[in-house]
């Protein structure tokens, strides 16, 4: 009913409304670091089908409410069960690829972060190489941005919103990696992530960081 | 008068739903200063509701220029789309005010992932229009209600704002009166004479805003039309 609210006093305030997801919010991506596609069903939802091409290899941050999450992931003719964990403000990057046995491995990685400025841009290195060590991230050759992330670990850093020629480094390598990211915008989240083929050869995955639309 | 033959949109959460509200003391306050101004309030919205769309609310209303508000209490109610709105109005100037319903109230701490990528959704889609704007953040409101609202939280989403809400222009509502001066009906709506006071002292937050060049408020959305 449309009412014309032509008289002066206050109506009544509207009922209770939450101020937020009531129970918090997580976030979960799936990074597809495979040299095919998988497949990843979550418990009683739909199949999701993630590409093995470089722009469509990792999914946006999906929200989800805290707590287990349970899929299944298939490649390769083989099926494994992926029962994790995730908390409230927290970010998840389960990056799956294929163990040395044919199998499938993933690293997960978690972060809280707490460094969103509309004003910056947010870099984050992820090595998921396990043979790189003390992964850094440099900017236009000799300016370190993030140093020293151990595999399996994230490091994250707010920077100004500029371009610059990004390249990614570990312990074991002094030849720098290039991470292309072009210019840099303000307000937005990136991710490198630092791999390892199935022939050992190194080499990065850098992308923009997308939040799936919730009507949440 | 600096607002004088610009067109305003104004879209907010619950404080723009109700009589006597907002969407009576911001936007009588804004029309005195010879600007066409279209208000909107969804009662229970968040930014990404006015991108996305919602489902249902808890209340809308809407008002435009001299007019009456037309309040629409169904709970059926849909909402509007920010892309509707600026396609409808073409405004010069768009003021948001939301930040209640980010905050979290009765959870340990601002939901920041989830708060930062509502609040970048609208303000991408109004950067994509070229269309400058202002962003007010929430009023302390008062303790020990079922909203569950406290100062401390009020402060902790007002800071968040004002660094996440950028190309906007951020109007810090907690400056403008001390925790608990204003009091409130429920714990989150203010009475009659703080909904007064708070709607002027963001329409003259604006006023300064616009006079100091702060947004960029000519053509904004026509010479994008026209670019269309």
């Amino acid at each position: 009913m449309l009412l014309a609210a032509a008289v002066a006093g206050a109506a009544g305030p509207p009922r209770l409304y939450n101020s937020g997801p009531a129970r918090g919010a997580g976030f979960i991506r799936i990074a597809n670091l495979a040299d095919g596609t998988i497949s990843v069903t979550p418990a009683g939802r739909a199949k999701i089908e993630i590409s093995a091409q470089d722009a469509q290899r990792v999914t946006q941050f999906e929200a989800i409410a805290p707590g287990k999450i349970v899929a299944s992931i298939q490649f390769g003719g083989r099926t494994r069960k992926l029962d994790i964990a995730i908390a409230a403000n927290e970010l998840v990057t389960v990056a799956v690829g294929a163990a040395a046995n044919g199998g499938i491995a993933w690293t997960v990685f978690r972060e809280k972060p707490t460094d969103f400025n509309a004003l910056r841009s947010s870099l984050a290195l992820y090595p998921v190489d396990k043979t790189c060590t003390n992964a850094r991230l440099v900017a236009d050759k000799n300016t370190v941005v993030i140093a020293d992330v151990a595999p399996g670990s994230v490091g994250r850093r707010a920077v100004n919103p500029v371009k610059a020629a990004l390249t990614v480094a570990c312990a074991d390598k002094p030849a720098q990696l290039p991470a292309e990211l072009g210019a840099l915008e303000a307000g937005e989240r990136y991710s490198v992530l630092i791999l390892a083929d199935r022939s050992g050869t190194r080499r990065v995955l850098a992308l923009r960081d997308e939040m799936a639309p919730t009507r949440d | 008068m600096v607002l004088a033959g610009l067109v305003l949109l104004v879209i907010g959460d619950s404080h723009m739903v109700s009589q006597n509200y907002l969407i009576s003391t911001l936007h009588d306050a804004l029309v005195s200063q010879q600007a066409s101004v279209h208000s909107y309030g969804t009662c229970g919205s968040n930014p990404g509701d006015w991108v996305y769309g919602m489902t249902g609310n808890c209340g809308q209303g809407e008002r435009h220029d001299r007019s009456a508000p037309l309040i629409d209490y169904s709970q059926k109610a849909k909402g509007w789309t920010i892309k509707g709105l600026l396609e409808q109005h073409r405004p010069n100037l768009v003021v948001v005010q939301m930040g209640d319903t980010m905050a979290g109230y009765g959870q340990p701490g601002v939901p920041q992932a989830w708060a930062y990528g509502k609040v970048r959704a609208l303000t991408t889609a109004l950067r994509a229009q070229n269309v400058a704007c202002i962003w007010v953040g929430p009023p302390w409101g008062s303790e020990g209600s079922g909203y569950m609202k406290t100062h401390a939280r009020v402060k902790e989403m007002s800071d968040f704002l004002a660094k996440s809400v950028a190309p906007c222009v951020y109007i810090d509502s907690t400056v403008f009166s001390k925790p608990g001066e204003w009091p409130t009906t429920d714990g989150q709506h203010l009475t009659v004479n703080g909904y007064r006071t708070w709607g002027k002292s963001i329409a003259e937050a604006i006023v300064r805003i616009v006079g100091e060049g702060q947004v960029r408020t000519q053509g904004s959305l026509t010479s994008s039309a026209a670019q269309r």
